[in-house]
């Protein structure tokens, strides 16, 4: 049995790998609708989602559709159209 | 409420406005804006953000830059806002204590620093549409009304709580008839009114066949409910797991 940390992978583990991003399901944001349909919203990983840890969802503008989320360490905010889609990325200055 | 949830960069405001409406810039050039400890920013509606300084709990208005002083107590345990009726709620405790049902909730009606003491508990939060509030112990969550009637709506077990992180546990529907709480193991759906408790998602939907549960290590968090009430998002934060082989 090994054991790996997801997110920052810092585990020196003999067995198995650390997962890809696209296989980190915490660095992904998940929509379920009253009825148990479970969305996923895969972030783009061109935006170079940070380096490791968790999903930190900032915000809701429901407005507009659009959910707001980085990962802990992040340089900046990704935007996504949850009806759309389409996603947007801010790059934190300093 | 039009926005929910936190965000946070730098400690720094400015730029959360720049993120979220590149259109609007928000650059506020009134130099009395020197607020130190700035955190936890939260839309409260389309055009005002609350957040937290040293100084206390600060409204500010994105077009304008005018800047309230809400309470000049900053909470410890959480608060929040309702801008429509300008209701303030929050949670404190002395700090010579180190215990969580030590804190105490205050509540106000205006903008002015007249608080009352309602319950001792932790991270209020008022209920939209209805004349009640959700607060925490470290045993239960309960629903109560401004005149002290109290329902206990569910008691938290080792799957629930608060972790180190402050990750956000609970929203409330925009009607004010339900809430979710995410656990450990899963995503519940709780009406306020029956205390049903329905399981929208758990675990097992996450985590793929060559993994053992990581349930103990693992937690669903920071729900957020759609405007029109009928999607939750949320995300899951996992420390280790063990998989099989």
């Amino acid at each position: 049995m090994g054991t790996f940390f997801l997110g920052g992978c810092l585990a020196d583990f003999s067995i198995g790998s650390c997962p890809p991003p696209e296989d980190d399901i915490t660095r992904r944001v998940y929509s379920v609708s009253l009825n148990e349909e479970i969305e996923t919203i895969e972030p783009d990983w061109k935006y170079h989602f940070g380096s490791g840890d968790n999903v930190k969802m900032h915000g809701i503008d429901s407005l507009r559709n659009y959910i707001y989320f980085s990962d802990d360490n992040s340089y900046g905010i990704i935007r996504v159209n949850y009806e759309t889609k389409k996603q947007s990325f801010y790059q934190i200055e300093g | 409420m039009v926005y929910q949830n936190t965000i946070g960069f730098n400690n720094s405001i400015i730029k959360i406005a720049q993120l979220f409406d590149a259109s609007n810039i928000w650059i506020p050039s009134d130099t009395s804006f020197q607020q130190s400890g700035v955190r936890m920013p939260i839309w409260e509606s389309d055009e005002k953000i609350s957040f937290l300084s040293n100084e206390g709990v600060f409204l500010i208005n994105q077009h304008d830059s005018t800047l309230n002083l809400i309470s000049n107590r900053r909470p410890s345990h959480g608060y929040d806002i309702s801008i429509e009726n300008e209701r303030v709620i929050f949670s404190d405790r002395d700090d010579s204590s180190n215990q969580l049902d030590d804190a105490m909730i205050f509540y106000k009606e205006g903008f002015d620093n007249t608080f009352v003491f309602l319950t001792r508990g932790v991270f209020p939060i008022l209920v939209p549409n209805k004349n009640k509030f959700l607060y925490e112990t470290s045993s239960e969550l309960y629903i109560s009304d401004f005149n002290g009637i109290t329902k206990s709506l569910y008691k938290k077990s080792d799957s629930y709580y608060y972790n180190s992180s402050g990750k956000k546990r609970i929203a409330i529907s925009p009607d004010g008839i339900s809430l979710v709480i995410t656990t450990s193991d899963g995503v519940y759906l709780i009406d306020i009114n029956s205390n049903e408790i329905k399981k929208l998602v758990g675990t097992e939907y996450f985590v793929p066949d060559n993994w053992e549960s990581p349930s103990n290590t693992s937690s669903f968090v920071a729900p957020i409910f759609s405007s029109d009430g009928t999607k939750i998002f949320f995300s899951i934060t996992l420390n280790e797991v063990n998989f099989k082989c």
